[in-house]
């Protein structure tokens, strides 16, 4: 391999009590087993919400109740610890599933720089796609949003159809060019895909002959020795809807990306990430191997 | 003329087998029924044939007489001849989970159904996780979910869509849902909010009231849609699991086509299945429960998670009746520990969490069910000590039914929830073993047994001695000799078994009938021939057997010899005394009894006739000892005092006896004494006197001539031998004669000598060398007779008394003591 091996020895994962959550933590949680790494739960109590709490024109509404709320600040402490504690309970729950090692940890904040200030002590962010605030129509959260743009090395946006366990199935498919931190793509998703069966496939941008073999010349190097079956297709095009096609037509599992990678035909990430229907690790140039 | 003793060849009968060919036990053809017991074969046989609700069995019979071996030998037999019984199962009620339901199936078919279940509840543990697991019913589910996100989302996205054009943000909250004003994408703080112009605030404010209007109109529509969304899922669910479950259903519907209690049971199972697929998934912690279900204790201890729940859709084979390759038949079932539970069945529990939890599968078959369609054999005594136990029989066979429920439960002292498991139709012949005492007092106390145990077979305590039986004996001896693996009896050990089974029956015309004391004898006896390296049990070493059988319990026999050699116990055998004679008890300790001499003295002196019973005054005496003395009184009145009062006033001891007595056997021996005191004429001493008498002065048979005879051969033989020495034992009992060698040999060299005795006359010129004397023509007693002796004697009293009574005073020393 052209680049030192990337090791994923803590795997963060934000929580709030929401669906997308749990499935981020299911995902997670499979991932550390795989890579038998350790699981890091960060529940941020929003500084939002206190704020909320304490607005003279807010109404607060409940599903369940008929009148509008008239919470406190103290009221709306107590619904993010109660918050926090199931969020500690999922975590332990699927930690144990999985017989991964674990740490949970409450943050107060903003959420998404409680997470990034976090995101140094962790080699995988993993974290749900939709906002953790937000109501209505699926969207990339703002936290998304955020770790999509920020400079951490390796995120993953997981899915939320993906839950009780059933996450990452089917190949884990790596958009490869020599764009970015394309080697460490490869590496990456070789490492995702290592268990027993695991199929990797690599999605070339379409190319000279020359260029094509090139590339595959070294893929095959970085990937050399890994036990896995490794497969090559060529993405006749570029662009999340071409991602997309391919991440439908393959059954893939699981869609590992490098920052600025061509095959994203300049495309935003963002974008990527809210199209497709399956987790998507992002992975980036370091500041210190862009540099 | 005097009365001669008794040669030594009437003393005891010898076994004659000459009539028998045979060298050892092994050349006899083993017995397979006991001896002499025709009329309780005859009774057990139709007992056993007629199939009636009342027609048990009671047998009853002495201890060891072989009632035992010889009800299950004929219960045995009958059950080859009789169908094997279905096969009875408790299956979980999904309906009502305490009230498990009972499946009755052809013999063998329990087990397979059982197997049948299990496998098809491993198949749906794969099967049913493996159908959700696809991609078609993910997608299916998806489209729900997804329908129901687009549904919510739709409602909300007007109230959002229009909240954003008027810069208003819908956040989900810890606490709920909220409206909050936005600028630039992000929520404006309390205090920006207080800084904008009034103006501005009461738009926002405004706006907010109409967004929270709309808001909550979509609110109230979400559990509504949220019920749609969870009905649908489990319609989606039910689906998949028909499916799963129905292609293996199929397959056991067409097993078990000819059974329609199966197939409601699979029918019910399916059901509770679609309902309940959550289980299957491994979401046991929320499976719901069905109405009315019992709550199914959960894992049991160790095992895997959720198992336990699986319990529901097992069946507990509480009967299997399965053919074994021996062949079917009736089941014969002996329960020796007839406790309630133990008969009707019971309910075990789980402990859990402190609580003691049960369901169907934790009930348990007791003796009736596995005796149904069979014969069940009880001990009556076993049985009655149990509490509840013979009432619930009872109740169960007039109910015919069996209801598993506890003593609690059956006594209604414990009304805790509980389970009520279907009962089973009982169909039994049930065999009750017991002592005839208990028979005759359930006949007397229970109304119901007679109506129950209408058939009794009444075991003999012996039998005949005669040459078929002898022989049938010694085919018994052969066969408890073969069935307890012992050395074969020679010729001599089996005659001297017969000649002990007769000592046992107390009787030399007869044979105990009690095989079980026999078959003890056998062994001891095999182990005395084993100890001496005989290939062969030998007379001689049945002899040493009994002897030391004997010696193990004879301590108390013992210490009471050596009192008497000692003087403690004043018992003469020599010498002559006026009112004083030996008398014979016999002492029962456990199944031991030996016979030792008692001092009986007698004084006598002017009375009003009466005959003082000391014992009974001291509440010593029983009341047929009471009987005697009282019958001896009459005969001294009738026979020497018919024209004139009765003037004595006698008073009677059994001297150094502070036990009690009781019988009528010394009653003769009291008359000689008190016939000695009036005649005053000594009585030998070197004698002991056994028999008790009548009105008549007829001397009557007792009970343990035996051993009595041999305690005052033993008192004798402790001081030695002299050749004057016998008992008077009654004529009567000269048939019961089966004494030891030793007092058999002493009489046939003449040191010791047994009289049979028929009258009192007879006795007492044997106890006093004087002739007794007859009534002569002039209605006087021959001169120089003890009789008259007697009656001069009470007419000098008769008229002392007469005087006394004139004067007030006593003129003659006729009234004097003696």
């Amino acid at each position: 391999m052209t680049e030192p091996a990337r090791h994923f020895r803590r795997i963060l994962v934000a929580l709030d009590d929401s669906e997308e959550s749990r499935a981020a933590v299911e995902t997670a949680s499979t991932l550390a087993r795989r890579l038998e790494a350790e699981l890091i739960g960060l529940f941020v109590e929003d500084i939002r919400f206190l704020e909320l709490a304490e607005h003279p024109v807010v109404r607060h509404f409940s599903l369940t109740k008929r009148r509008p709320l008239t919470p406190d600040t103290r009221d709306m402490e107590r619904g993010l610890k109660a918050q926090a504690e199931a969020a500690r309970r999922t975590l332990v729950a699927a930690a144990e599933r999985q017989h991964v090692r674990w740490s949970f940890s409450v943050a107060r904040g903003r959420v998404a720089v409680e997470v990034l200030s976090m995101a140094p002590e962790a080699d995988l962010i993993v974290l749900g796609k939709t906002s953790l605030s937000g109501a209505g129509r699926a969207r990339l959260g703002s936290t998304a949003r955020a770790l999509a743009v920020s400079d951490h090395g390796t995120v993953l946006f997981s899915e939320m159809r993906f839950i009780r366990g059933l996450s990452i199935e089917g190949p884990v498919l790596a958009a490869y060019d020599r764009a970015g931190p394309a080697d460490a793509v490869l590496t990456v998703a070789s490492r995702v895909a290592n268990r027993d069966g695991g199929r990797l496939l690599v999605l070339l941008p379409a190319l000279a002959k020359d260029e094509a073999e090139a590339l595959r010349a070294h893929a095959r190097n970085i990937l050399q020795g890994a036990p896995i079956e490794v497969t090559f297709h060529t993405c006749p095009g570029a662009g999340c809807a071409e991602l997309n096609r391919a991440v439908t037509r393959e059954g893939v599992g699981l869609l590992v990306v490098g920052e600025g990678s061509a095959l994203l035909g300049g495309e935003r990430v963002s974008d990527l990430i809210e199209r497709v229907r399956v987790p998507v690790l992002l992975v980036r140039q370091p500041r210190s191997e862009a540099a | 003329m005097a009365t001669p003793p008794l040669p030594a060849q009437a003393l005891k009968t010898e076994c004659d087998l000459s009539d028998i060919t045979f060298d050892t036990t092994d050349d006899l053809e083993p017995a397979d029924s006991i001896v002499g017991q025709d009329r309780a074969f005859e009774a057990i046989e139709f007992g056993l044939g007629i199939r009636s609700v009342g027609h048990n069995v009671f047998v009853m019979g002495p201890n060891a007489t072989g009632k035992h071996t010889t009800v299950m030998h004929m219960v045995g037999e009958q059950a080859k001849s009789g169908e094997t019984p279905a096969d009875w199962c408790y299956v979980n009620n999904f309906e009502e989970g305490h009230k498990p339901k009972v499946l009755e199936l052809p013999a063998g078919m329990g087990r397979r159904l059982r197997r049948d279940m299990a496998q098809l509840i491993e198949d749906l543990k794969t099967g049913i996780p493996a159908v959700f697991e696809t991609e078609e019913y993910r997608n299916q589910h998806q489209v729900i979910e997804q329908e129901f996100r687009e549904r919510q989302e739709a409602a909300f996205e007007g109230v959002q869509k229009r909240a954003a054009e008027n810069k208003i943000a819908l956040i989900r909250t810890p606490m709920g849902m909220a409206l909050a004003p936005m600028h630039d994408g992000d929520v404006v703080t309390p205090d920006e909010f207080r800084k904008l112009p009034e103006e501005e605030r009461k738009e926002v404010e405004a706006e907010i009231e109409v967004l929270q209007e709309e808001l909550q109109e979509s609110i109230q529509q979400l559990p509504k849609w949220d019920k749609e969304r969870r009905e649908k899922l489990r319609g989606l669910n039910r689906e998949v699991t028909m499916i799963a479950v129905g292609h293996q259903m199929a397959a056991l519907r067409e097993t078990y086509k000819l059974e329609s209690a199966v197939i409601n049971f699979l029918g019910a199972a399916e059901t509770y299945m679609i309902d309940n697929v959550a289980l299957f998934l491994g979401h046991f912690e929320s499976a719901p429960q069905a109405q009315g279900a019992q709550a199914l204790p959960s894992p049991m201890p160790g095992g895997p998670p959720g198992d336990g729940l699986f319990r529901r859709y097992e069946v507990n084979v509480l009967v299997d009746n399965t053919p074994k390759s021996s062949g079917g038949g009736a089941p014969v079932v002996y329960e020796d520990h007839p406790t309630h539970p133990n008969l009707v069945g019971r309910a075990e529990h789980l402990a859990e969490m402190g609580a003691l939890l049960t369901d169907f599968s934790l009930l348990r078959a007791g003796a009736l069910h596995r005796a149904n369609g069979g014969y069940l054999i009880l001990d009556a005594r076993k049985l009655l000590m149990q509490p509840s136990a013979y009432e619930e029989l009872k109740r169960s066979l007039t109910a015919g039914v069996i209801r598993i429920e506890s003593l609690g439960q059956a006594l209604s002292i414990v009304s805790t929830a509980s389970l009520e498991p279907e009962p089973i139709p009982l169909d039994v012949k049930v065999v009750l073993i017991g002592e005839r005492r208990i028979y005759y007092l359930l006949c007397k106390l229970d109304p119901e047994f007679d109506e129950l145990f209408e058939v009794a077979a009444d075991f003999e305590d012996d039998i005949e001695r005669d040459d078929s039986n002898a022989r049938k004996f010694a085919e018994m001896i052969a066969a408890l000799a073969r069935k307890n693996e012992l050395r074969p009896l020679d010729r001599t050990g089996v005659a001297r078994v017969i000649e002990h089974a007769s000592r046992l029956a107390d009787d030399s015309e007869k044979i105990t009938a009690r095989v079980g004391t026999i078959e003890y004898l056998l062994r001891e006896a095999d182990y005395v021939a084993g100890k001496d390296g005989q290939a062969t049990i030998r007379g001689e070493d049945v002899r040493t057997a009994i002897e030391a059988r004997h010696r193990r319990a004879d301590r108390i026999r013992e210490r009471g010899l050596e009192m008497i050699h000692r003087g403690v116990i004043l018992i003469d055998t020599d010498g002559t005394k006026v009112g004083q004679i030996n008398g014979l008890s016999v002492m029962s300790l456990g199944s031991h009894f030996f016979g030792r001499p008692t001092r009986i003295t007698a004084r006598v002196r002017m009375g009003r006739g009466e005959v003082v019973d000391i014992e009974r005054e001291v509440e010593l005496g029983g009341p047929t000892h009471s009987k005697g003395v009282l019958i001896l009184a009459s005969y001294l009145g009738t026979r020497y005092a018919l024209d004139k009062p009765l003037s004595l006033s006698a008073s009677l001891v059994f001297e150094q006896s502070y036990g009690g007595v009781d019988g009528d056997s010394a009653s003769s021996t009291e008359l000689y004494a008190i016939l000695s005191a009036l005649a005053e004429i000594p009585l030998k001493q070197s004698f002991a006197v056994t028999g008790s008498v009548n009105q008549h002065g007829e001397v009557q048979a007792i009970g343990s001539v035996n051993e009595k005879i041999e305690g005052f051969f033993d008192a004798c033989k402790g001081r030695g031998l002299t050749g004057d020495q016998g008992v008077l034992i009654p004529a009567a009992n000269v048939k019961n004669l089966m004494l030891r060698d030793d007092v058999v040999e002493a009489a046939r060299t003449g040191m010791f000598a047994i009289y049979p005795v028929e009258t009192i006359d007879q006795g007492i010129e044997i106890l006093t060398g004087v002739t007794a004397g007859e009534r002569g023509a002039e209605g006087t007693f021959a001169a120089g007779s003890i009789n008259r002796a007697v009656e001069e004697r009470l007419a000098a009293l008769a008229e002392a008394r007469r005087r006394f009574g004139a004067t007030g005073r006593d003129q003659g020393n006729a009234g004097s003591g003696s």
